[in-house]
């Protein structure tokens, strides 16, 4: 899923004038759809009827965690994990953001209900023959009454790896009331199948569907926070750093109880950072963060780019998230991600590209995925490709105007450069935001509308020179390369990147009471000569991820 | 208590909404019932019309021969109202963003281009209420073609209808799936009485049992995150209700849709279209719902082709709109015109089936949107729109209405009333009221 800012450069262009905002995303605190709430804001219940005090507002009292339901890849990806088998291709909805970042879409519909309930008995159906090793008892006796002690076992065994923690009785008596009711009755299923169709209920259950597996247990709270039970830690370690279900290292450890102190979450941590699953969500994240996870296979672009296939789309996007990988694997540091080269390129995209050269190539900043994302169909589009830098590296949300009409965009002039267009920017109301978006926008201007190199446009050399503010200091620039090998080494996005990390880890907008989780992530990061897999452990020990706050109407015990 | 305000009540229950989520309803005229029951059906499309072949000159249309894209309308004109370069002051802006909203156009997220509305859409506002006149257990038939291969990917540009903040309308992009919901005959489901008892039991377990889940899983939950199970668990009594319901014989309603075709495939896409559009007739036709939306596309369109109907429009609907003319032949006139056909048979369908002392057009609103003014420029500040249908004579049909620079809210804000929901405004109290020059 991509949430890139738009498929239309000409869309900036024609609406980045007078009332954007250059915010740090702080103010997202107040904003009802960034998924994070104020702490302290507003009553909540207590569970015998009181009030709940609020939480003190502080820079260690990180926000509620917003429920949500699993993205269609952690679906997919727990699916794989739980039977071992490849989901449905059925659409199941489109997921949607939070923090710049994807959580799964709201079931609104009965259409939605029944795509998730097909799905589910499709899935179930799949499964149909492994039910023999998934059931806990081999051969299956023939009495009726051994097959239903059969079930509950079943029921307690696999429902405690779909629902990702132990199942109450009461949730256990309502799956077997299911197992009972396809047993007899109009129904009338033998054992299998009526095992398929429990499957079938849980699959269709909140409890799986969504991510709340303290959902039955009673809170931790602690100094007005809530405490993340260690079947919840071991759900957001193993839905951040794998996208999917944990496994059966990670379940031993929870009921062992060594999934509490920072040092055993650590500890998981680096283990699974490990794993050949960290790959996934490494790609996702940097897709994700690079607002290139969307780019289209379908011809989008002008006729007159023929290389511009499927093919080579997924070369683009494959590169992207084996470079990030690669990165990952070696010395993990941020430079090399904005900086280095893959060690091996398609060779359709090597085509493009040219013969290799360090002066022309630098980093995932120009790679062909984001250079041919953040373009216009036929032409290049520096408003986009600054506007990405300025969000997704600076953590500056520069927004759009609201509510103002300005009228058509000029059609492009005959004879001028794509930066000779844009400068009019520079010159009138739109300036304000311009003046932060054209200038990292026009570092780019070597690389056209699907990436490829050039070094003139309109019978003129190109000038992708500029200068970017940054904290403390200038950067100063004479192309994409020089821009950005300066952010590699550029507080403001080392510091942007551990906030990106943040928001991936906790799908919402950081909060004033995540200060001192990010100063933490942030030192950590430091210390260790910006290794980015320090940053991701570091994550895991902060209180962003460990605690929350309570929601508003929230009723705790 | 007045009467309004215990509808309005009723009607709030219904979309799930809260009190500030819906636009107020106040005692204004009262019209009569129409035909048969009111109805909407709502077609949106994207990559904006080519104004100098689509556009007629203001005023009446029976004085006017229509300019060549829309000329397959010529046989309609009286039936129609043309609606060009109206604004959308809740949007600003151009973009493919204008898609996401633009049947709320009122208060959204203002976050980046595809802003998500804080107010339901038209559908959703009409749709329930109507739903309940008919004691229907489906609200609206939300259908899609391709959606999810578009271009603009970003969520939410791949949902034009809300019900609220948070919670889009996601369309059945499977017409044959669709076909199969709601008509009998056109399911896998078996034959003989005694396996359909049992898979209906079988439904019903799976589904008692989901519900009873949602019921136990929001039990602790706050506020907001209750909304969202809550959300779900009005779904699956939906659903619920549909599966319990008896099925209509889809050849008292429409025609058989033939032997299914990939939904994925472009080179389908013209058929599916039409397919699309004879569901949406036979679901009213058969009092099925009464409100039916079709997006024929996600907000860029970059995926769909009409090649394999329209020869000359042999580019991605999005590439057109950008460039219309290419190899000297205006590609994006072609798929233009196609659009105004589909249209008109559109019409031509509602007006084959009588009811009443008139036909079927004569209690359906058809809102024939598009989002953008041109594909070339992406303005979303000169809207065209069209309407169909005559719903208690409302409207003034058979013109070309005063609508240059007037808030696409005020079509809305006409359709809600036609419809017998007198809102006091559509998205918001500011631009949210009607214009003169609509209503007859």
């Amino acid at each position: 899923m991509d949430r890139r800012p738009g498929p239309n450069g000409i869309v900036l262009l024609a609406i980045g004038c007078l009332a954007c905002t250059g915010r740090i995303s702080e103010d997202a605190v107040s904003d009802p759809t960034s998924g994070t709430k104020p702490p302290g804001n507003g009553t909540m219940t207590g569970g015998k009827g009181g009030t709940v005090t609020p939480p003190p507002m502080g820079p260690n009292a990180p926000g509620a965690a917003p429920l949500r339901r699993l993205t269609v890849r952690e679906y997919n990806n727990t699916l794989r994990d739980l039977l071992g088998i490849a989901p449905a291709s059925r659409d199941l909805g489109v997921d949607q953001d939070a923090g710049g970042f994807a959580v799964g879409g709201p079931v609104t519909t009965s259409g939605d209900a029944a795509r998730l309930l097909d799905a589910a008995e499709q899935l179930a159906a799949g499964a149909a023959a492994k039910i023999g090793t998934l059931v806990p008892c081999a051969p299956v006796p023939a009495d009726a009454a051994a097959q239903g002690d059969c079930a509950k076992k079943f029921i307690n065994q696999f429902g405690r790896r779909a629902f990702r923690r132990p199942l109450a009785p009461e949730e256990a008596a309502d799956l077997f009331a299911v197992y009972s009711a396809h047993r007899g009755g109009d129904i009338n299923q033998p054992f299998d199948q009526a095992i398929r169709s429990v499957v079938a209920a849980m699959l269709s259950s909140p409890f799986f569907l969504y991510r709340a597996e303290g959902a039955n247990l009673p809170p931790v709270k602690e100094q007005g926070l809530v405490r993340f039970n260690p079947h919840e830690l071991a759900s957001r370690l193993s839905y951040t750093l794998w996208g999917s279900m944990p496994d059966d290292a990670l379940f031993a450890e929870v009921d062992a109880g060594r999934l509490t102190t920072p040092e055993q979450i650590e500890a998981q941590a680096r283990r699974m950072l490990k794993d050949p699953k960290i790959a996934d969500a490494i790609a996702d994240f940097h897709l994700q963060w690079l607002y290139v996870d969307g780019l289209p296979k379908e011809p989008p672009k002008d006729p007159k780019f023929t290389a511009y296939t499927p093919q080579l789309v997924e070369a683009m996007l494959k590169e992207t998230a084996a470079f990030a990988n690669e990165v990952f694997a070696g010395d993990g540091k941020l430079e090399r991600l904005l900086t280095g080269t893959p060690s091996a390129i398609d060779p359709a995209l090597a085509k493009l590209y040219g013969a290799p050269d360090p002066t022309q190539r630098a980093g995932v900043l120009t790679q062909a995925s984001f250079l041919a994302m953040h373009a216009n169909a036929a032409d290049t589009n520096p408003v986009r490709r600054g506007a990405v830098v300025l969000r997704r590296l600076l953590c500056n949300d520069v927004q759009p105007p609201v509510n103002m009409d300005v009228g058509q965009p000029k059609p492009p002039a005959p004879g001028l450069t794509t930066r000779e267009r844009f400068a009019e920017h520079a010159e009138n109301p739109c300036a304000t935001c311009h003046r932060l978006t054209d200038p990292i926008g026009f570092a780019f201007e070597n690389y056209d509308a699907i990436g490829a190199w050039r070094t003139t446009e309109q019978g003129k050399a190109i000038d992708a020179s500029g200068t970017l503010a940054l904290s403390g200091s200038d950067l100063k620039f004479k192309n994409a390369v020089e821009l950005a090998r300066g952010l590699a080494g550029a507080k403001d996005v080392r510091e942007c990147l551990a906030t990106q990390w943040l928001r991936y880890f906790t799908r919402r907008n950081e909060s004033a009471g995540d200060t001192a989780s990010l100063e933490a992530a942030n030192a950590a990061f430091a210390s260790s000569g910006y290794d980015m897999r320090e940053l991701l452990v570091a994550l895991t020990k902060t209180r962003a991820f460990t605690h929350r706050s309570p929601s508003v109407g929230e009723v705790l015990p | 208590m007045n009467k309004w305000e215990l509808a309005r009540r009723d009607l709030l229950k219904s979309l799930g909404l809260g009190m500030g989520c819906l636009p107020l309803l106040h005692a204004s005229k009262v019209w009569g019932a129409p035909t048969g029951p009111r109805r909407l059906l709502i077609v949106m499309n994207t990559n904006g019309l080519r104004q100098q072949y689509w556009k007629p000159k203001e005023g009446d249309l029976m004085t006017q021969t229509l300019p060549d894209s829309s000329s397959p309308l010529e046989p309609y004109k009286k039936d129609i109202i043309f609606c060009p370069d109206m604004s959308q002051p809740a949007y600003g802006g151009g973009g493919h963003g204008s898609y996401v909203s633009c049947l709320a156009s009122g208060p959204n997220d203002n976050k980046g281009e595809y802003r998500v509305p804080f107010a339901p859409t038209i559908d959703q506002i009409v749709g329930p209420g109507l739903a309940m006149q008919g004691n229907l257990s489906r609200a609206t038939l939300p259908l899609g073609i391709q959606i999810e291969g578009g271009n603009a990917g970003i969520f939410p540009s791949q949902r034009m209808c809300w019900k609220d903040r948070n919670t889009p309308i996601t369309p059945e992009e499977d017409i044959y799936k669709s076909y199969a919901d709601v008509f009998a005959g056109k399911s896998n489901a078996p034959a003989d009485t005694g396996a359909i008892k049992a898979l209906m039991a079988h439904k019903k377990s799976l589904l008692d049992y989901t519900g009873s889940s949602l019921d136990r899983f929001k039990a602790r939950l706050g506020t907001d995150d209750k909304e969202i199970i809550d959300s779900h668990l009005h779904s699956v009594r939906d659903l619920e209700n549909q599966l319990a319901s008896p099925k209509v014989d889809l050849t008292k309603c429409g025609s058989d849709p033939g032997n299914p075709l990939d939904v994925k495939s472009s080179a389908n896409w013209p058929t599916l279209f039409k397919l699309s559009v004879d569901l949406m007739v036979a679901a009213i036709r058969c009092d099925v719902t009464r409100v039916a939306t079709l997006a024929p596309c996600d907000a860029s369109g970059s995926n769909i082709s009409f090649k394999s109907a329209v020869p000359e429009a042999n580019r991605g609907w999005h590439s057109m709109g950008h460039s219309p003319v290419s190899g000297g032949v205006d590609n994006k006139r072609f798929a233009d015109k196609w659009l105004m056909g589909q249209f008109g048979a559109l019409i031509e369908r509602l007006k084959a089936v009588p009811e009443g002392t008139g036909t079927m057009l004569d209690s359906t609103i058809v809102l024939w949107a598009n989002h953008m003014e041109e594909g070339a420029n992406h303005n979303s500040q000169r809207t065209p729109w069209m309407l169909a249908g005559n719903v208690n004579k409302y409207f003034k049909l058979g013109q070309c209405a005063p609508s240059a620079g007037r808030p696409v809210n005020g079509v809305l804000y006409h359709i809600a009333h036609a419809l017998g929901f007198p809102v006091e405004y559509i998205g918001t109290q500011v631009f949210g009221g009607g214009w003169d020059g609509l209503a007859a």
